[in-house]
């Protein structure tokens, strides 16, 4: 039986927000349907649809409640995107809390990011970061057992990282987000990895870029992570940053918080039980003040 | 007592605290890299240090900074006087790390402090968010 191409329902106001995706959308061969009034909304039929678009503008008042409705009328493999509007990092992450959001579309993002999200969404292709990447770049690879063989790929990032004249900071920035990605893959799928500190699976880091885009990824072969676990970290850390962290916690909580504030783009592959890809991108055209201030991409794949 | 390298999950943080018996001055320029299990290993090691002892925390590096407006406990009841901060020499087309004082960002009201080039003495300009200073103001209220 051939399967049915997916499809997106765009439900949004905001003129900006509307050209962005139809383009986008058009130009990655996704097929996005735009409706904006809440009589169209009633009228929709959800379970037609494999990714629902939000703009911000509508989650609230009678449109928003409208919304709600139909997304209660949904199969579970619904995929939600949030289009931040507001470009605030913090109003940013809520949403992506409320909405339970698979991706989060910053309106000055990048639409090569956003191209690469629809092409996989499109295609159920979804590992691999030279889809992030023009065509026919080469990626350099290294595998590690354990978190104390990492710091020489930190070291080789960097340099990658100074030859493509990446800002030292964004640099410092992505090398925490890598850190983080690494613990992440070792110690997250299997806990004892934390008295061990030895991953009992490899992890494969690897780096590549096309003069756009610096991207890293780090993928682990045990395929854990689950939308639920993004959630609860984000949720937590947001609380960290006003309460702290108490003493005795078992966990900071912190890795994906710092993940998402030190990269352009978080993308997380996941294919169940198998293997979980995190994908860094660092946007090479921005000033470090462009990037601080950006609010960052988030797209989870599974 | 001056740190450098990394705080993660290889850092053996108790041993070169252990044996302090007095007040202390903790200079943070090198650290290089912190991570989320380095952090959740130094908030209890601060904690403690700074409850029985006076300690002040001078040059946080730039890793350490983006953790301080993270986290709002990262320096238990420690005194945190200085950071490392960015800014950029159009002049020498250089972007440097320059140290501010909590003194400074105080009297410009939070926002950056100016700054000159420490090679060509032009004035530089502040390479990061005006929130950069804010873990400075978030501890004095706490």
């Amino acid at each position: 039986m051939e399967s049915e191409a997916p499809r997106g329902l765009l439900i949004a106001e905001d003129a900006k927000t509307v050209a962005m995706l139809q383009r986008v959308a058009s130009a990655a061969q996704f097929p996005l349907r735009w409706i904006s009034t809440v009589d169209e909304i009633a009228a929709e039929q959800i379970a037609d649809y494999s990714l629902l678009v939000l703009g911000e503008s509508v989650l609230g008042g009678a449109v928003g409640s409208q919304v709600e409705l139909l997304r209660r009328g949904a199969h579970p493999s619904l995929r939600i995107a949030v289009v931040d509007e507001s470009q605030d990092r913090r109003a940013a992450l809520d949403r992506i809390l409320v909405q339970h959001a698979d991706h989060l579309i910053p309106a000055g993002t990048s639409e090569d990011v956003l191209f690469a999200t629809l092409r996989k969404l499109g295609s159920g292709t979804f590992f691999g970061l030279e889809r992030y990447l023009l065509p026919g770049v080469n990626a350099d690879f290294w595998t590690l057992g354990s978190s104390d063989e990492k710091t020489p790929v930190l070291d080789q990032l960097r340099a990658s990282a100074d030859r493509v004249n990446c800002h030292p900071r964004i640099t410092d920035l992505l090398l925490s987000a890598v850190d983080e990605m690494i613990i992440n893959a070792i110690y997250r799928p299997v806990p004892s990895a934390e008295t061990t500190g030895r991953s009992v699976r490899p992890v494969t880091v690897a780096c590549a870029t096309d003069g756009r885009f610096l991207a890293v990824s780090v993928r682990d072969e045990h395929g854990l992570f689950r939308h639920e676990d993004l959630i609860r970290a984000i949720r937590k850390a947001l609380v960290h940053e006003e309460r702290g962290i108490a003493e005795t916690a078992v966990h900071a909580s912190l890795g994906f918080r710092l993940m998402l504030a030190a990269l352009s783009h978080l993308a997380i592959n996941v294919e169940p039980g198998r293997r979980t890809e995190i994908i860094g991108l660092v946007d090479l055209r921005l000033s470090l003040k462009e990037y601080r201030s950006a609010v960052p991409g988030l797209g989870m794949f599974t | 007592m001056t740190l450098s390298g990394t705080v993660d999950e290889n850092s053996d943080l108790e041993t070169p605290f252990a044996k302090l018996n007095g007040d202390l001055v903790i200079n943070m320029k090198d650290v290089e890299r912190v991570n989320s299990m380095g952090v959740h290993l130094w908030i209890p090691v601060m904690a403690r240090l700074s409850a029985k002892h006076r300690v002040v925390v001078e040059e946080i590096s730039y890793a350490f900074v983006f953790n301080a407006n993270a986290v709002a406990n990262l320096f238990g009841a420690a005194r945190v006087v200085s950071c490392g901060a960015p800014y950029y020499c159009a002049a020498c087309k250089d972007h440097v790390m320059v140290k501010v004082t909590a003194d400074e960002v105080a009297a410009s009201g939070g926002a950056p402090p100016s700054k000159r080039c420490p090679k060509c003495t032009a004035a530089l300009e502040f390479d990061e968010l005006d929130g950069y200073f804010s873990f400075f103001k978030n501890r004095s209220q706490s």
